[in-house]
């Protein structure tokens, strides 16, 4: 198996119960709505999500398979997100896995030249994972009792 | 006026009140800091509304917004409980002595802001993280005289450590995945009554995610229960059930193990670490029942439940030593018994070495009703003379750590 071959489990960096997750994809739906009205051309939230969801994944050098680190709530936000800005049903998590690679290389690659509609796609993907993110947290939060038993 | 307006004036107002605060009489620069890495954190949400116009695309604008009031949300009980931490009701003696012992643990970067709560849960929030190096301890204003508590400020330094240390991943999401996916296999015909569903799809890891981040935060919550047996001893076991005995919460919290299975891994974390601890509580405490039998979340519960047994005995292993370091200070039996004899001529204990030894000679006196009996005048209220003389205690520990005149301190 490929997985053999994979490096060991790093820190996880792109996290649905991360408050800041949600925050940066709204940064970087600013941005991309700033440069579909030419009013701006910084990136810097864009390329830092795209950083973070490739560093969620791995590929191996030998057959080229991919493997996520994400953990579930994660994945559950990621496929809201991805399924909700793009036509591409996932249907199963190699399904994510290759979307979600996609995803990263292009919001990556992003430039102020990029074609437009590739633009809009990647904005809708940030501001649905910015929403998904912070609705998740929020349902996880309202579990807990109001005043929960703590010390 | 544009609603973006609204928005953008309701964080103006946060960032307002926030320098109000600065005005306030902090007797330590922690408080101080903590509003410094908020406002921080704010005025990123105030310059990226600053940057939006009505051209841009309404839902982004809107997601904007929600963003900055997600953020004033969690932010504004802070600055409440960071304008407490300068009330005169908080015990200004144990400050030093904490902060030294969370540096000793975490590090030297850490701050700490201590305040006393107007809620009966002792640390009221959870590490936060936009503020990885600050720990927020919240003791009950009630209690807040009340020093035998203090060693229940173990639990939130343990929240810092399992953060600052990455515990984490040493069982997110692998372990515990693993372990509740195994479940859910063994118990198919529960989840497809539940979820509607066969247990073999992608969406089995959604459906279940509430189980996995549910046994995430109980093995934190051990985690840092364990951590506070580690660090004060008995004291952290006689201080839990002072506080909580049998529960507070009417039901079971989807983020913490029940209150008996709590203080069921105390015990086995108090007999790893080599704490001896004689009373057993354990009868005392009940277990909460889950809102819904047979629901839905009663399912996941039981998922969760199962992962965090098993892992549990690691975690124990894991807190014995949170800092990393071999020397986070150790009850030393001997200096227990010297604070005894002051204690019981009281007069404050000297040369106590650290915290955890006052601590616990302050549990053995408030359990042992005999123990002022032999005395020409016992005292009238002999608990009071106690939290009295336990302050007083700490308050010349902090002298005597100052001054350097104690080769072993915390520091």
């Amino acid at each position: 198996m490929a997985e053999a071959t994979l490096s060991p489990r790093r820190k996880q960096t792109f996290s649905a119960l991360d408050p800041r997750l949600s925050f940066l994809a709204s940064q970087a739906a600013v941005e991309l709505d700033n440069l579909l009205l030419d009013k701006g051309t910084e990136l810097e939230a864009v390329r830092k999500l795209g950083i973070r969801l490739e560093e969620s994944m791995e590929s191996s050098a030998e057959t080229g398979e991919r493997r996520t680190f994400l953990d579930a709530p994660t994945v559950s936000v990621l496929t809201e997100a991805i399924t909700q800005s793009s036509p591409q049903a996932v249907q199963s998590l190699a399904d994510l896995v290759k979307e979600a690679w996609q995803m990263a290389t292009d919001l990556r690659g992003t430039e102020p030249t990029s074609d437009k509609s590739a633009l809009r796609r990647l904005r809708s993907f940030c501001l649905f994972l910015s929403q998904n993110a912070r609705s998740y947290r929020q349902s996880i939060f309202d579990m807990q009792p109001e005043l929960p038993f703590r010390s | 006026m544009l609603p973006l307006d609204f928005c953008r004036e309701r964080v103006r107002s946060f960032l307002r009140e926030l320098d109000h605060l600065r005005d306030s009489d902090f007797p330590y620069r922690d408080s101080r800091d903590a509003l410094d890495a908020i406002e921080k954190v704010v005025q990123t949400h105030k310059d990226q509304l600053a940057g939006l116009t009505e051209k841009n695309d309404l839902p982004i604008i809107q997601n904007a917004c929600s963003e900055s009031l997600a953020a004033i949300n969690a932010f504004l009980p802070l600055l409440g409980f960071i304008l407490r931490s300068t009330n005169v009701r908080n015990s200004f003696e144990v400050f030093g002595p904490l902060r030294r012992l969370a540096r000793r643990v975490l590090g030297e970067r850490i701050k700490l802001v201590l305040s006393s709560e107007w809620m009966l849960s002792p640390h009221v929030y959870l590490p936060i993280v936009e503020l990885p190096d600050f720990v927020l301890l919240g003791l009950p204003a009630c209690e807040s005289g009340n020093p035998l508590l203090i060693p229940l400020a173990g639990h939130e330094l343990g929240h810092t450590a399992w953060r600052c240390r990455h515990i984490e991943a040493n069982y997110w999401p692998d372990k515990i995945d693993k372990l509740i996916l195994a479940e859910v296999k063994k118990r198919e015909a529960d989840y497809e009554q539940w979820f509607r569903a066969r247990a073999d799809d992608l969406f089995v890891k959604q459906d279940v995610s509430p189980a996995c981040v549910s046994a995430l935060r109980q093995l934190e919550e051990t985690f840092c229960d364990c951590v506070g047996v580690r660090l004060f001893s008995d004291s952290y076991l006689h201080a839990f059930a002072c506080l909580v005995l049998p529960n507070i919460s009417a039901k079971r919290s989807f983020f913490y193990p029940s209150a008996k299975q709590r203080f069921a891994n105390l015990k086995a974390a108090a007999d790893r670490y080599g704490v001896e601890f004689s009373d057993d509580y354990n009868e005392w405490f009940v277990t909460e029942p889950v809102s819904a039998k047979g629901s839905k979340e009663q399912f996941l519960l039981s998922l969760a439940d199962s992962a965090v047994a098993a892992l549990v005995p690691d975690v124990i292993s894991k807190a014995e030593n949170p800092a990393d370091v071999a020397d986070v200070p150790k009850m030393d039996a001997e200096k227990v018994k010297q604070s005894l004899k002051s204690l019981h001529l009281f007069v404050p204990a000297t040369d106590a070495g650290c915290l955890v030894n006052i601590l616990t000679a302050g549990w053995q006196v408030y359990r042992n009703p005999q123990f002022w009996q032999d005395v020409v005048n016992p005292p009238k209220d002999r608990i009071a003379t106690l939290y009295e003389l336990v302050l007083k205690s700490i308050e010349v520990l902090e002298i005597e750590t100052v001054l350097g005149g104690l080769p072993h301190v915390e520091s």
